[in-house]
């Protein structure tokens, strides 16, 4: 709990309340949001401005028309951070339709369907980027790569690109993994820049470390095994290069330590991440690289709410009911 | 609710994390760019070494790739003095059956001559395939050919028999050569230059140059603005001109009217009778076998005739072995009289020397056209088509119309046959050769009409 004196309402548990949580995830995005906006130009800032405004411009809409909403309640900032990680897990070359597409999912299938922010079973913006990739996949290929990027270049909000003939990522040099400095999402591609936000998640304490940790050691761990039954060859350049560049940091840090749609408690988190780390790497093989990397976050979003009511029931007298401050 | 004391921690602490996500994406950007260009490189030699080794390559930028889809990609290669040594367009084209072929095409960059080109892999099932062997025989058609390339197509059309091509017969294999024996008020004297390969016209050229030694030939002279005339430069004009007898192979169907002009080939409003006329003596010549060689012994024979003695004795030939001199104050030796003594035209170097030599003229064997049975010296021919109509043509096909790959003929600069039994694979390649063509004109901007 905080050490601030002042006197709280007796309905809130932590001063960690939900807009603290949402800005601190929204403050932790700047350095890929800089990474994205540095390597791909205009349109990378014109995609998270719009994928930020238009999930708020529709989510306020649908509970208004749902008159769920009333004029006096605080601004739901939940609808900035799903827009803007929408737009970091997209390609640069992203039309806005597309784009509009995946905050329509998020927002009102994934979301407010369920009950608005807070309530949702499923990572809204896991959900909508993962609704383009399947409806449309020829969309999400757009990445501009090295003479073909241009910063000033807008066409593509637009017109929708052919893919480039991406180099081979096996190839990439450490300090170009650390850096972001090759063809990847938006906002997915910078290692240093994801650690940083990690750091200062941590740091705030509005991160559970359980489900990411436990998700990357998964994966750190059962790669070879996974590539070995797959290609019959490893190597540890290969792993690192599959770690840095799939996006798989992103997702463990932003995504798998959400309060929201991951497991509160310690063991069902870790068993989360596990089991999110396992099924990415058994589907990776005949799956799409986006597809295999969000579908299991998808799955264990929905296994969350079981596991924490059987292990909240088991230990009903040891612990008291969930917290957000687990940390 | 949040504090303000919250919220202004939290918008220090977003706008350090801003600067230090800046300082290491900027960072990290200049210490692994090194990295990213030399793999760049390490790529497009792996790529395009096998068409264009340069030390190395720079992707074009332009909105004129925009207009053609099929271009993938447009590379210029560099030496290692950084000179542009030629560009690799990376490019799918359709074949007739709607197969693609994926290839690279490298061209020279100051000639556009084409250098080499290669298949792609391609793994698709619609993917269009030429054998080693055969790409081997195409490689000998077309490099060094100068894009674009005009085709001998095998189609044989029933529908419009006018606008078959009208081939000249007997033509020999050579370079033949014809100049006008007079210089004209310019004091240029005009000559042509052709090259027969397989009994087709491969190449001509057209120019003219000066009896006054310090000037420039006519091309140039036209090219630097010394020499000018109404409409499209002279250089511009004689080029188009020539490529338009390359398509029609026959000088009778440009159509002259009796001022000189034409109106059937674009872009030309000169007067085209000293190219005609010279066309048809080359093309005399070259049924006769008296090729550029025998042309030049046979002026000697003429100079010899009248001042015993030869060019190079006289000082008249130049630097390019053309004979610098105007017969004008001799036209006895080159004018055909009537029986009144009226002059009705003039004869070629080859009749001249016959005549001077008291030899009979060699016997032509066959028609000069298919659908004629004049055996006649071209000289006297020269007025024999109507004003402003094509030989054995109609009102129909006075307007060279015909286009290969959306460019018109009068365009083409080489022509080349298909590798026997292997049209469709020639012509793809040849499409392919086209389709860069036709992006280069637009992205250099060639003022070519």
């Amino acid at each position: 709990m905080s050490s601030d004196n002042r006197q709280l309402a007796p309905f809130i548990h932590t001063v960690k309340n939900a807009p603290y949580i949402y800005i601190t995830l929204l403050v932790s995005l700047v350095p890929c949001i800089v990474c994205g906006v540095f390597y791909y130009g205009l349109r990378a800032l014109i995609l998270i401005l719009f994928c930020m405004l238009s999930f708020v411009v529709i989510d306020y809409f649908f509970m208004w028309l749902t008159g769920r909403r009333s004029a006096d309640e605080y601004f739901d900032l939940s609808s900035l951070v799903e827009g803007l990680l929408i737009a970091l897990l997209l390609p640069p070359d992203t039309t806005l339709v597309t784009a509009f597409a995946a905050v329509l999912f998020a927002s009102i299938i994934t979301k407010q369907v369920f009950g608005g922010a807070g309530s949702n079973i499923v990572n809204p913006a896991v959900a909508g980027r993962l609704f383009i990739e399947l409806a449309w996949p020829s969309r999400t290929q757009g990445l501009s790569y090295g003479e073909d990027n241009s910063r000033l270049q807008l066409m593509s909000l637009i017109f929708q690109k052919e893919p480039d003939d991406l180099p081979d990522l096996s190839s990439l040099s450490f300090t170009e993994l650390l850096s972001g400095n090759y063809p990847g999402m938006i906002g997915t591609a910078c290692f240093v820049c994801i650690l940083l936000g990690c750091i200062f998640l941590v740091f705030k304490g509005t991160m559970r470390l359980y489900s990411p940790v436990s998700y990357l050691v998964t994966l750190l761990v059962f790669y070879p095994v996974s590539t070995l039954m797959d290609n019959g060859t490893f190597t540890y350049d290969g792993l690192i290069v599959y770690l840095m560049s799939s996006g798989a940091v992103f997702i463990a840090v932003f995504i798998l330590g959400d309060l929201t749609t991951m497991p509160s408690r310690f063991a069902a988190g870790v068993f989360a991440g596990i089991v999110c780390g396992l099924l990415t790497l058994v589907t990776k093989s005949f799956l799409s690289p986006m597809v295999s990397l969000l579908a299991p976050v998808i799955a264990v979003n929905f296994l969350s709410f079981v596991l924490d009511f059987f292990l909240k029931t088991l230990s009903r007298r040891q612990i008291r009911s969930r917290e957000v401050d687990a940390l | 609710m949040m504090t303000h004391t919250q919220l202004r921690q939290l918008i220090a602490e977003a706008i350090i994390l801003l600067i230090l996500g800046l300082g290491l994406v900027i960072g990290g950007y200049f210490i692994s760019s090194d990295n990213a260009n030399k793999r760049m490189q390490s790529l497009y030699h792996s790529r395009f070494d096998a068409v264009l080794d340069s030390d190395s390559y720079e992707k074009v930028k332009s909105k004129a790739l925009n207009a053609y889809p099929e271009i993938k990609g447009v590379y210029i290669g560099y030496n290692s003095s950084g000179n542009p040594e030629g560009y690799v367009i990376d490019l799918t084209v359709k074949s007739l059956y709607g197969q693609d072929l994926s290839m690279l095409v490298s061209l020279d960059y100051e000639s556009t001559r084409i250098k080499d080109f290669a298949l792609n892999e391609n793994n698709d099932e619609n993917a269009f395939s030429i054998s080693e062997n055969d790409l081997k025989l195409i490689k000998e058609k077309l490099i060094g050919k100068q894009i674009p390339v005009a085709f001998i197509t095998e189609d044989k059309t029933s529908d419009n028999e006018n606008n078959d091509r009208v081939l000249v017969s007997g033509l020999k294999d050579g370079v033949y050569y014809a100049q006008r024996l007079y210089d004209d008020r310019n004091r240029y004297i005009d000559y042509v230059e052709m090259e027969v390969k397989g009994g087709i016209i491969t190449r001509v050229n057209w120019d003219a140059f000066s009896t006054d030694k310090t000037n420039d030939d006519r091309s140039e002279a036209a090219l630097k603005g010394a020499y000018v005339i109404s409409g499209l430069d002279w250089a511009t004009q004689s080029y188009n001109i020539c490529h338009a007898l390359l398509e029609c192979q026959d000088p009778d169907r440009l159509a002259m009217k009796s001022d000189g002009t034409t109106d059937i080939v674009k872009g030309v409003t000169c007067d085209i009778r000293p190219f005609v006329e010279l066309s048809k003596e080359c093309i005399y010549n070259s049924r006769a076998g008296y090729d550029k060689d025998q042309y030049r012994r046979g002026l000697d024979m003429i100079l010899l005739h009248l001042y015993q003695k030869d060019a190079v004795d006289l000082e008249y030939a130049n630097d390019d072995n053309h004979v610098v001199f105007s017969f004008e104050k001799t036209p006895e030796v080159y004018t055909i009289y009537n029986e009144d003594e009226v002059a009705i035209g003039y004869m070629g170097v080859m009749e001249a020397e016959a005549k001077i030599r008291g030899l009979k003229l060699p016997d032509v064997d066959g028609d000069l056209y298919d659908d004629s049975n004049s055996n006649r010296p071209i000289s006297v021919d020269y007025d024999s088509t109507e004003d402003g109509i094509t030989h054995g043509g109609t009102a129909d096909d006075q307007v060279i119309t015909d286009s290969l790959d959306d460019l018109p003929l009068s365009e083409m600069a080489s022509l080349i046959e298909p590798v026997p039994y292997k049209y469709d694979q020639t012509r793809t390649v040849v499409k392919a050769c086209n389709t860069c063509y036709k992006f280069l004109k637009e992205y250099l901007n060639w003022k070519v009409t």
